[in-house]
């Protein structure tokens, strides 16, 4: 039994080419993970790494307690199930079942034992004698996974195990994989392009496109909160609807206005809209799921597409009605006013006929229609309006004073204060509040809607309160963005910062340094990290590189010289706002002219194909 | 349907595909005849005497000189005598046995480390040692020669075996062999603890046995009628070979008849071998036509 971290993982083929970039996972113990995405996008690459099978470009590998970047796969005690089941032919099932065994020295007759159990749990004994050719797609299939699962690894791999298989043995054996993983109580990765097995086997899904993560959650999750329209689109069966729209904040809520209809998101869900989006301009696409569009003979709540129906598909349970907005584009079924409803009874629908469809208002997604970033939050950031008055500013229906380092920046006046919900916390005072919804995030971890004077704002916490209770809700400011007319006035101190430049070596005497160039400035490196750089080869010394620090890990002191140039106090908190040469930084703290780095907290980028190297 | 099928008019009889069909056939037997009608004679003739071979003329049985069949096996004897069979035939089997056994070993690790393993200059190597492919065999002689001189192996058994041990053919044609192995299939075995070697042994080696099976034989037979560079290395007749030792009957005082017992005697073993293995040699030339 194994944790496996994915830190950073990078391929990249011939120095250029990028298969997978910056994959970043922390796989739980007894974890059943899916990568999906369609061909191509890495899924396979990562899993290949994983298992030892590729070597891996930039990032940590750690299964257990061991790095495992440089251990050659046998050394890894990982099984894999290929998608060609990848059996040895000229040995019997018996003797493929038992290879793994006979490798690592097990005693025969423990051998014996374990091969007829695991022949006994996926009902092959009696093709133990046989060859491989001898046997189908489906048995195949399943002494590939004796083979795997007779050795007792800590993580199981597989890729793309089902994809040979009919369509009928395909849910069979998901069904049996499914059951193994429950049976065993190990780590398993598991890869497909099928988002039905995706959903349907685990606990999380990883879903990659063009070797990028885009989205790591719980099936229920990726269903109900993607986070750009591939997700949603890639996620849900049959495929989310998309419509080209605008946004507009109305006293009721948000209208939504497309080509041939209007809807209005109530005001419940429209806190979760980007504040930016809603000028009636921008342009969003607009995601409705087939389940959320129901055929009726008159929309009760008011929301309704009135569309002509192109066909009908019935699938026993369920009905999916192909309709359309323009009747000039009726067949058209990749136009931007086509979309499918689903319906579980009969509603008489045919061909031709035009009817009225009713859509679920608080289960619409919305996504940016250049990046297909979406633009409607599972945690949100609030933005509110503030009044500042005599050092004091009143939001979220109290006024209290704002700390020194705002207070000297913000003239009285309105604007608009961005709320993220990492700077809210519960506290014993501060703005007072009733909680209004409770979403369980998982890991101990509770989002919480409170509602502040008229406000609502988010923000995420450990369990334990109800929806009703009254709070206090307390900000920390220096995570706060002040803004008026959209420019910012005051923003959040950054938690990191970079600065670009080389890695060098040179000759300080008779001895070899090595230090970081930025700007002209030259930072040695200690041992630590020089050895870090030099795993990394010598193109480190060609590279145009970033180095990026957490703020909170640079403290006054050391030899780096940076120039001072402002103190911000916040209260609790005191900051010093440094330059060193064109970069400037805030770190924690006061006083000094010098600064140092802890470099194990330092992360190196190769900017000239933006890869991290650790 | 079956009523229909009762119904139909019967196919016509394409004059210009029969024809086809027959000239195609003419064809082949007759190359086939030109193959096997020498090897008749040859056998026919090893079985008459001197006399009955001078009376008559072209005949494919072994009739005396009054035309009635006779087998005269002396002349088997008398070839067995002047061949020196058993030294020879030891001679033969210790280099071909040798030889072949070395070469596959060695050419196929050659060949898998071209095909899967990943060092410096693996590309570059392997185009050296195909262009080594394009000189001529004859050219190779003399520095061949020269350097067993130089190592002190001329006159001797090993100098037959030694620089033949690696083929760049043989090495070429595995390669290829090894490339269409499932690449997953190795990785199952690294994976499930398999080193290089135990993966080379027990995992892709028996997946090539019908191209090693071929190569074998090839390489066997090869060795068997070498006879220039035996003929070069070795004078010694304690190291005759079967070919050169035949060379020797051809060029000494003896009957046709006697001559072409040797022959017959020398070219058997190969005869022998191709009928037994012939089904390794077709699916295994096969193979490696399809999957190279």
């Amino acid at each position: 039994m194994a944790k496996v971290s994915l830190k950073h993982i990078y391929k990249v083929y011939d120095g250029k080419v990028k298969a997978v970039n910056d994959f970043n996972l922390e796989i739980e113990d007894k974890e059943f993970i899916v990568f999906v995405g369609p061909s191509g996008c890495g899924k396979s690459t990562t899993l290949r790494m994983v298992a030892g099978l590729e070597e891996i470009s930039a990032g940590e590998l750690w299964i257990g307690d061991t790095l495992c970047n440089h251990v050659e796969p046998k050394n890894r005690n990982i099984s894999m199930v290929f998608q060609n089941y990848a059996l040895f032919p000229n040995m019997s099932v018996y003797d493929n079942i038992a290879f793994g065994l006979r490798m690592h020295k097990v005693p025969k007759n423990e051998i014996d034992e374990k091969v007829r159990a695991a022949a006994e749990i996926l009902g092959i004994t009696e093709y133990l004698d046989r060859k491989p050719k001898a046997l189908s797609g489906g048995q195949r299939q399943r002494v590939a996974l004796g083979r795997a699962i007779v050795r007792e690894p800590n993580v199981f791999l597989f890729d793309e195990p089902l994809s040979n298989l009919d369509a009928k043995l395909r849910a069979r054996m998901r069904t049996e994989i499914t059951r193994l993983h429950k049976r065993l109580q190990t780590t398993f990765i598991y890869v497909t392009h099928d988002q039905i097995e995706a959903m349907t086997m685990g606990d999380r899904i990883v879903v990659m496109k063009g070797g990028y993560v885009q989205q790591i959650d719980t099936p229920q999750n990726l269903f109900r909160w993607p986070e750009n329209k591939f997700v949603a689109g890639f996620i849900g069966t049959p495929q989310m609807n998309f419509f080209p729209a605008t946004l507009k904040r109305d006293k009721g809520g948000v209208t939504v206005t497309t080509k041939d209809f209007t809807l209005t998101v109530p005001a419940s869900e429209a806190y979760r809209l980007d504040e930016e989006y809603l000028d009636g301009e921008r342009k969003v696409t607009l995601g409705i799921r087939p389940d959320d569009i129901r055929p009726v003979a008159k929309a009760k709540s008011g929301a309704e597409i009135r569309a002509e129906v192109a066909f009908v598909e019935e699938l026993g349970t369920q009905i999916l009605v192909y309709a359309n907005t323009d009747k000039s584009r009726l067949m058209e079924e990749n136009s931007e006013t086509a979309f499918c409803a689903a319906t579980a009874g009969n509603p008489g629908i045919c061909a031709g006929k035009e009817v009225c469809f009713e859509v679920n208002t608080a289960k619409l997604h919305f996504f940016d229609e250049a990046t297909g970033q979406t633009v409607k939050h599972r945690i949100p950031t609030v933005t509110v309006k503030g009044a500042v008055k005599g050092g004091k500013i009143k939001m979220l229906g109290a006024e209290n004073a704002l700390p020194p380092a705002l207070s000297t920046k913000l003239e009285n006046g309105e604007y608009e204060v961005t709320l993220p919900a990492e700077a809210l916390a519960f506290g014993k005072s501060g703005y007072a509040g009733t909680v209004e919804e409770v979403d369980d995030l998982g890991k101990g971890r509770v989002l919480y809607r409170v509602c502040c004077g008229k406000d609502r704002v988010f923000l995420i916490a450990e369990g334990g309160r109800a929806a009703g209770e009254s709070v206090f809700v307390g900000v920390a400011a220096e995570k706060v963005t002040f803004k008026q007319s959209g420019e910012v006035i005051v923003g959040a101190i950054p938690a990191t910062f970079r600065l670009g430049g080389r890695y060098v070596r040179f000759k300080d005497g008779k001895q070899k340094k090595h230090c970081i160039e930025t700007d002209g400035v030259r930072i040695e490196t200690p041992l630590e990290f020089n050895r870090k750089m030099y795993d990394r080869g010598r193109s480190v010394f060609k590279r145009n590189l970033a180095f990026e620090a957490s703020a909170d890990k640079v403290k006054f002191g050391g030899d780096i010289p940076v120039t001072v140039e402002e103190a911000l106090d916040y209260g609790d908190k005191k900051y010093t706002r440094l330059r060193l040469n064109e970069t400037t930084f805030c770190i924690e703290g006061e006083g000094g002219t010098n600064v140092m780095f802890d470099f194990d907290d330092v992360k190196v980028y190769d900017s000239d194909i933006d890869m991290r190297l650790f | 349907m079956k009523q229909c099928e009762k119904l139909r008019f019967p196919k016509r009889v394409n004059i210009a595909s029969v024809a086809k069909k027959t000239a195609v056939y003419v064809v082949l037997i007759a190359l086939c005849l030109t193959f096997i009608i020498p090897y008749l004679w040859m056998i026919a003739t090893s079985l008459r005497t001197e006399m009955a071979y001078n009376s008559t003329g072209f005949t494919l049985l072994p009739i005396d000189e009054f035309g009635k069949l006779s087998f005269h096996f002396e002349n088997y004897g008398e070839a067995f005598k002047a061949l020196d069979l058993g030294t020879v035939f030891l001679n033969t089997m210790i280099v071909c046995v040798v030889n072949t056994a070395a070469n596959l070993f060695l050419n196929s690790l050659a060949a898998y480390a071209f095909a899967r393993l990943k060092f410096f200059g693996r590309n570059t190597v392997f185009k050296v040692c195909l262009f080594s492919m394009m000189v001529p065999g004859t050219v190779m002689l003399v520095p061949n020669y020269l350097i067993c001189d130089f190592l002190g192996l001329t006159e001797s058994i090993p100098a037959l075996i030694l620089p033949f041990i690696m083929s760049v053919y043989n090495i070429f044609l595995l390669r290829q062999q090894f490339l269409g192995v499932d690449k997953e299939i190795e990785e199952a075995a690294k994976i499930e603890g398999a080193g290089v070697f135990r993966i080379y042994f027990r995992i892709v080696l028996p997946l090539v046995k019908p191209m090693l099976i071929v190569l074998g034989i090839t390489t066997f037979m090869w060795n068997y009628s070498n006879y220039l560079w035996p003929y070069i290395v070795n004078t010694d007749e304690s190291l005759r070979t079967l070919s050169t030792s035949l060379a020797g009957l051809m060029g000494a005082d003896y009957d046709l008849t006697v001559k072409l017992a040797g022959a017959v005697i020398v070219s058997a073993p190969m005869i022998i071998v191709f009928f037994i293995l012939q089904k390794f040699i077709v699916g295994g030339t096969m193979a490696g036509a399809v999957k190279g």
